[in-house]
């Protein structure tokens, strides 16, 4: 945007903004400062150009950020360390997650670190962009996001503890130790579609269009299965009413169940509570020691 | 790592701890960071639950990549710019769907609070949500340099380093955003009743009351000589 005026015309008010930026070259810069002076209007615009930067200087605006996002953050961020402790060195298989939240793809693609990586290692037959799971429709209810964006996350340690407990073939799912469970052949499973199956088990088609989208590759959709609850897991929720859904697996090393139920005040929310699987052995009628709890919201 | 530890270590030593399997250690990075964080992104993407999103994904994404940190720039940077990334995703995003009028009045409030208080000028306050609105209808590149050097005060240097671009471009995006928003201040004091003038512009649309600006040369110089009366071109 370069000037093609001569000096006997007004410059751009983008040159006289960029002569107070210091961008014109020697020569033009003295060609329009020296109008500048001489020609009152321009000089009006260029104390407005500073009146508007002194005024985005004082907007008002905020200091901290929300009690809400805070809470929604830090539970995102627990998700993440819960997918951390059940699948160590998953990482790469799970960055899809990020970049199905920013339809581009890629958090980082101006930069040339490392942060560009999770889009670049999304695994092979993820749909890229606006088609990922949950991100279909711009006009997607805000809390259909929330869930996808909050529970996907959570969804990623679920899977992970699905993982553990369903083999690959399918026989064999009383072995929830199974080590050949964490094969990579379940790292791509499209986690969302777990969760909802976990939370909404009796819709074996999916016909609301807000749901997040199956993905296509996707052969082998889980089974749900929800595990019976033994008495010490249900005490160490503090609560008597039935879970959503269970299921069993390993946490942080542990032995652990994983218990959705209905959050005690907000209906639009589900807490999950990850309890700690040793006192089926060393105290049935005791209380389960309770590992992990966060309520995360429900579409 | 107990607390008292965790404070006193720097964002690198958090970093690299988190890396290290410190479950701690991150939060109290998000905790350092949330809220300058939060800042930007609000004023980004003018929206708070767009905002919302774009942090979470930013510190999400961070919390998985940390280990690829080189250290190269400091940790708030880096923070910063995956946010910012994410920020410009999403208005590229928001740009290419038009969102809702009816709410606009609200989501303009909301990032003015909470320190817009009603003892504020009713004048003033509507010459706040005035440039607001039309900071939106600026190019998320232009619009994110404005936030970072003009409303957050970072210097270019820094500004350059979040953005990955050089000082030069920021100056330029700065530049040019301003100038964009021109017409919107000579609106607002070509207004002969001041209060009348501002009054009509609060049931109007806010996107709309603004020029779009795409020329400049036109929109400038203009303004100022309906003002003054006078002054027309040599």
């Amino acid at each position: 945007m370069t000037s093609t005026t001569g000096t006997a015309q007004h410059p751009d008010v983008a040159e006289i903004s960029d002569l107070t930026e210091g961008l014109l070259s020697p020569s033009r810069a003295q060609d329009v400062r020296r109008h500048v002076d001489d020609c009152e209007l321009c000089a009006d615009v260029q104390l407005s150009l500073e009146e508007i930067r002194g005024l985005l200087g004082t907007l008002p605006g905020p200091q901290r950020m929300p009690a809400d996002i805070v809470g929604r953050i830090d539970a995102a961020l627990a998700a993440e360390a819960l997918l951390d402790s059940t699948a160590p060195g998953a990482s790469s298989d799970t960055a899809h997650g990020v970049s199905r939240e920013t339809a581009a793809g890629d958090v980082s693609r101006e930069t040339t670190q490392a942060p560009a990586r999770p889009a670049a290692g999304r695994p092979a037959g993820r749909a890229r962009g606006t088609t990922g799971p949950g991100r279909s429709s711009q006009r997607m209810p805000r809390r259909r996001a929330v869930w996808s964006a909050v529970l996907g996350a959570a969804a990623l340690g679920l899977g992970a503890l699905l993982v553990q407990n369903l083999p690959a073939d399918g026989n064999d799912a009383d072995h929830p130790n199974a080590a050949k469970a964490q094969t990579p052949q379940f790292a791509g499973t499209p986690l969302e579609t777990q969760v909802d199956a976990l939370l909404d088990p009796p819709k074996p088609v999916r016909s609301d269009k807000n749901a997040p989208s199956v993905d296509v590759q996707e052969k082998t959709p889980f089974a749900v299965q929800t595990v019976a609850v033994p008495a010490c897991v249900q005490q160490g929720t503090g609560r008597s009413d039935a879970p959503l859904a269970a299921k069993q697996g390993s946490y942080e090393g542990k032995q652990a169940f994983l218990l959705l139920l209905p959050h005690t005040s907000d209906p639009k929310q589900v807490q999950a509570y990850v309890v700690d699987a040793a006192c089926v052995k060393t105290a049935p009628a005791g209380k389960g020691e309770l590992l992990l709890t966060h309520g995360y919201p429900r579409g | 790592m107990d607390e008292v530890t965790l404070r006193d270590a720097d964002d690198q030593e958090l970093l690299a701890q988190h890396v290290g399997g410190d479950p701690d250690a991150f939060g109290e990075l998000v905790r350092r960071h949330r809220d300058r964080l939060w800042a930007v992104a609000l004023r980004t993407l003018g929206d708070r639950e767009e905002a919302a999103d774009a942090v979470q994904d930013a510190l999400v994404s961070a919390y998985r990549a940390a280990h690829t940190f080189r250290g190269q720039s400091a940790v708030t940077t880096w923070l910063h710019r995956i946010t910012v990334n994410a920020c410009l995703d999403r208005a590229r995003k928001a740009a290419s769907r038009k969102t809702s009028p009816v709410d606009d009045t609200d989501r303009l409030d909301q990032l003015l609070e909470p320190h817009e208080s009603a003892e504020a000028p009713a004048e003033r306050q509507d010459l706040h949500r005035e440039l607001l609105a039309a900071l939106r209808t600026l190019p998320a590149e232009q619009r994110a340099a404005l936030v970072l050097v003009d409303m957050q005060g970072y210097p270019v240097a820094e500004a350059a380093r979040v953005l990955d671009v050089p000082t030069g471009t920021v100056k330029s995006r700065c530049a040019r955003g301003r100038a964009r928003l021109l017409p919107l201040l000579t609106h607002l004091r070509s207004g002969t009743g001041g209060n009348e003038d501002l009054g009509r512009g609060r049931n109007r649309r806010p996107g709309t009351s603004v020029p779009p600006a795409t020329e400049p040369r036109d929109a400038g110089p203009n303004g100022p000589a309906a003002v003054k009366g006078g002054g027309g071109r040599a």
